[in-house]
């Protein structure tokens, strides 16, 4: 269970330095009045994760605090069948998003060249790292 | 697989929950296995039949396999 705490003391330190950094970048971008569409995206999406990391630093820190919720933690976070399951569904979803982009790239081809192009980058993206982690853990396990 | 996981409960009076919390997952887990939607690893295998003091042979049926 000590190796347990020690990965929860290390998870709460990144979750508060991103909340650190998140909020300097914000306040910097107000103080500069940067207000374009891409950088106002940007902070929404940086302010949104702040928000969840917020949630898990909390969540770790109660944890920390009490024995039992700190083994129902590490239980929920260890569960073979859950580990099983998230495998399964990444192995499905890589190969489910590699025929839905294949078809959308098909598709667009009709429509628009840049579309094509961008959809033919993201499948052979999608299909090289399928690869290349498949050659990762075939080594590994 | 079927295993004798339910009527060994029932025997010594232990809720799902409380196995799940001496081997170390959830709940849900023991259903599964018990309901035969999952097959224990090995060392989940090992750790149910220690908390029963019995043998993984005799907790776990595995004459499903011979055929195999």
């Amino acid at each position: 269970m000590e190796d347990f705490k020690r990965k929860l003391r290390r998870r709460i330190t990144y979750g508060i330095a991103y909340c650190l950094l998140v909020l300097v970048i914000v306040v910097t971008a107000m103080k500069m009045r940067i207000e374009d569409h891409a950088t106002s995206f940007a902070l929404g999406f940086g302010c949104g994760m702040l928000i969840v990391a917020l949630a898990y630093t909390i969540k770790y820190l109660g944890a920390l605090k009490n024995e039992a919720k700190l083994r129902a933690l590490n239980i929920e976070e260890t569960d073979e069948r859950s580990r099983h399951i998230n495998e399964r569904v990444g192995a499905t979803g890589i190969n489910v998003a590699i025929a839905v982009f294949s078809l959308a790239m098909l598709i667009s081809n009709y429509v628009d060249p840049t579309v094509f192009m961008t959809m033919l980058a993201v499948t052979l993206f999608t299909v090289l790292l399928k690869s290349l982690l498949g050659i990762y853990f075939a080594r590994r396990i | 697989m079927r295993t004798k996981i339910p009527e060994l409960r029932k025997e010594r009076r232990i809720s799902q929950a409380e196995l799940a919390d001496a081997v170390g997952v959830t709940r849900q887990t023991i259903t599964s296995i018990e309901v035969g939607k999952y097959t224990a690893s090995l060392v989940l295998a090992y750790k149910i039949a220690k908390y029963f003091g019995k043998s993984i042979e005799e907790i776990f049926d595995f004459s499903e396999l011979e055929g195999e």
